[in-house]
């Protein structure tokens, strides 16, 4: 939601999960390692369909199962909006429904949680070098 | 014999039956008796009235005989020519007829003038009794004197005096004298019955002649009561004392021609033998009959009580269930009928005990039947409460994979969060902004989510904690408990559990028992809505009060149990889950609210969805 100073490499990244602790470590610590990129938050799938609506970020990352549109909508939504957008989901399901629905919607990356915060950050460079 | 045990005996029964007839007979036999004796004294006193006027007339007849025989002699010429020589001759030809008597003749002065006992010429006294010649000249009639005792013989004599008349005028008195026992042997002649005798009394109520012990009785007065009964009258009865002393009936009669009273009696002791006789025969009589009928009624009695007495081994054997055969038994008509009624009662006795045997027979067969099938059921109880163990155990799997699914669920947020606070160390020290700050901060963190982690795992424990006794619980606290449980999987599922509790609702029973119905009805209710996909999935549990218990309702969105199964939901092994179900799930949350509870469990569909209702 709240968008960080550092806006100027002119990426920015939506993080979307309903665990709020871990949505602020992690928005916490990206910019750390990102120091131009801009991070919104949201907690569930809505409102973060609504942020990606506004901002149109460049990445995506998300929790699948969320109460109010889970992940694998929200995705499909963004990606009907904008296709170039990259999502990446973080499960803790590493097989099932939720994981087949998320390919179908045209998730990129799947990461399963915990996170490893290395390869989310490998991950990032690589998506971010490329923007 | 008449009792035995205090009961009267039919014997003694016709006994006293005899003699209440008896007894009329006997005070009958009695009236009768006496009506014979008063007849008998009537009978005996009329004979002898009879007797007394024949004895009198017999009397009057021979006095009025010899009053005749000398009035002829007085009017014979001699008499008349003074020649007393042809007087004595003519007086001694009628004293053949008389013997014993004497004739005399003699003037008023009462002087003899002939005596036919003595010659002519004999000088010869005055007569015995002056006042009877005085008599004869006086009235010119007939006299008859009362006994007295001759002048010269010094005999008891009687005398019969009549005068002798010339020219109308009294000139001699004639009188034949003889002794009083002429009169006796006369009414000897008479033929009294025996036992009866008769006498003569004269006017001085001296006795002239006896037809029984006149040598004793004649010459002296009778009794004072035959006098002051008899004299006045000419006939009649009179029961007395006799001379003898004894007492005695009697009848008398007056003589005409002396005045003398003939006397009839019987000693009443003769008089009444004969009806004591009487008497005795019919009391003879009526005791033979008596006894008779007495002795008869004994008998019958006997045979009648040896008839029904015949009846007793009969019933006695009937009581012991032996068959009976009376046959022709019962000499009466009422003993033959009881034995005939015996005889059915023993037949009917014998067929019930038939019929009895065999239903005992058909009841022990059908208790055997019952034992088997109680056997059978015993056993399919005990594969039930096998199964149930086994179902038991199923659940208690599938709840602990449920739990361990969950406890997975809940931690792995935690996890996530806390792998990010330690991955993130590194690259806070890359980039040189690691401050006591900033360590402080992680930690705490850190902890938290490990406080978080272990809050999880105590949760779970405490779940699965075994409860002994029943408490008394806060359900809202224990609905908290269990939603605490599932939460993180229900929001991971996006449903959403919404509360409505009414604060204060305390029920005692198994609090985790309790969560543990909660768990498998909101479980129920997620699998539901993600088999049919409702999104978003709403469940909500409201609390209530319900009279002094509780209610507990869960309902759901999920769209509701259609009609043909909502009725079997509670059975065991029931499962709309397919091959993921174990059917075991509301049959258990049944039992522990109905019956480790008390309470109720039902359900029905309400709105959008189903919905639970827990009475407790």
């Amino acid at each position: 939601m709240e968008a960080n100073e550092a806006v100027k490499s002119g990426t920015s990244i939506l993080l979307v999960d309903d665990d709020a602790a871990a949505r602020d470590t992690l928005g916490s610590l990206l910019p750390i390692r990102f120091p131009g990129v801009a991070v919104f938050s949201a907690g569930d799938g809505t409102e973060g369909l609504a942020s990606f609506q506004e901002h149109r970020q460049d990445i995506v990352i998300t929790d699948l199962s969320m109460a109010r549109l889970d992940g694998s909508r929200m995705a499909a939504e963004i990606l009907k909006i904008c296709p170039t957008a990259t999502v990446i989901a973080i499960t803790a399901h590493t097989s099932g429904p939720s994981l087949s629905d998320a390919r179908e919607a045209g998730i990129a990356h799947i990461l399963k949680k915990p996170l490893n915060l290395k390869e989310l950050l490998g991950l990032l460079e690589a998506i971010v070098g490329r923007c | 014999m008449f009792f035995s045990n205090g009961h009267p005996s039919i014997r003694s029964k016709l006994a006293s039956l005899v003699l209440v007839c008896v007894v009329p007979f006997w005070f009958i036999a009695a009236l009768i008796s006496f009506n014979v004796y008063l007849y008998q004294v009537e009978q005996a006193s009329r004979e002898m009235l009879v007797a007394a006027r024949q004895m009198s007339q017999t009397v009057d007849r021979e006095l009025v005989s010899v009053i005749s025989a000398l009035s002829a002699l007085g009017t014979s010429p001699s008499v008349a020519r003074g020649d007393f020589e042809e007087v004595r001759h003519q007086a001694l030809d009628l004293l053949r007829l008389y013997p014993d008597a004497d004739i005399i003749v003699a003037d008023a002065s009462g002087q003899q003038l002939l005596n036919s006992f003595r010659p002519l010429g004999t000088p010869l006294p005055k007569r015995n009794n002056p006042e009877q010649v005085r008599q004869v000249f006086a009235t010119a009639k007939p006299v008859v004197s009362n006994l007295f005792q001759g002048a010269v013989t010094k005999r008891l004599l009687i005398s019969i005096d009549v005068p002798i008349l010339r020219d109308g005028r009294v000139v001699y008195d004639l009188s034949m004298t003889f002794p009083a026992a002429r009169l006796s042997a006369l009414l000897a002649r008479q033929k009294l019955p025996e036992s009866w005798y008769a006498s003569i009394i004269d006017r001085n109520q001296v006795v002239i002649a006896r037809t029984i012990g006149a040598d004793r009785f004649v010459g002296r007065r009778t009794s004072l009561r035959f006098t002051q009964t008899a004299f006045g009258a000419s006939e009649g009865n009179v029961r007395m004392k006799n001379i003898e002393g004894i007492d005695s009936v009697s009848a008398f009669n007056r003589v005409a021609a002396s005045d003398w009273l003939i006397a009839v009696g019987v000693p009443r002791a003769t008089l009444m033998a004969d009806i004591y006789r009487w008497v005795a025969w019919v009391a003879l009589a009526a005791v033979l009959i008596s006894l008779t009928a007495g002795a008869l009624a004994w008998g019958i009695g006997r045979r009648i009580a040896q008839d029904l007495q015949s009846l007793v081994q009969p019933a006695l054997a009937i009581g012991r269930g032996e068959s009976l055969t009376l046959g022709s038994a019962g000499y009466l008509q009422e003993t033959f009928e009881v034995a005939q009624a015996l005889t059915q009662a023993s037949e009917l006795l014998q067929r019930r005990e038939a019929e009895r045997d065999r239903a005992e027979t058909e009841l022990s067969q059908a208790l055997v039947n019952l034992q088997k099938e109680t056997a059978e059921r015993i056993r399919a109880i005990e594969d039930l409460r096998e199964q149930e163990q086994v179902m038991i155990k199923q659940s208690r799997q599938a709840a602990l994979g449920e739990m361990i699914g969950n406890i997975a669920h809940q931690w792995r947020q935690p996890l996530n969060s806390l792998g990010l606070i330690v991955q993130g160390l590194p690259l806070y020290h890359e980039a040189g902004l690691i401050t006591r700050d900033l360590m402080d901060q992680c930690v705490h963190d850190a902890m938290a989510h490990i406080n978080h982690m272990s809050q999880t795992i105590e949760d779970f424990r405490n779940f699965f904690k075994p409860e002994k006794d029943m408490v008394d619980f806060d359900v809202n606290q224990a609905i908290r408990q269990a939603l605490s449980l599932v939460e993180g999987n229900f929001s991971s599922q996006a449903v959403e559990v919404s509360l409505d509790l009414t604060p204060g609702r305390t029920v005692r029973g198994y609090p985790n028992e309790f969560a543990q119905v909660l768990l498998i009805l909101l479980l129920n209710a997620r699998d539901e809505m993600i088999r049919r996909q409702v999104v978003p999935g709403r469940v909500t549990i409201r609390t209530f009060a319900d009279g002094g218990h509780c209610g507990i309702t869960v309902s759901d969105n999920a769209g509701g149990i259609s009609g043909d199964i909502i009725d079997r939901i509670f059975e065991p092994y029931f499962s709309t889950k397919g091959v993921q179900g174990t059917g075991i799930g509301l049959y258990m949350a049944k039992n522990i609210i109905e019956k480790n509870m008390n309470g109720r469990l039902t359900v029905r569909n309400s709105g959008p969805g189903a919905e639970f209702t827990i009475e407790v």
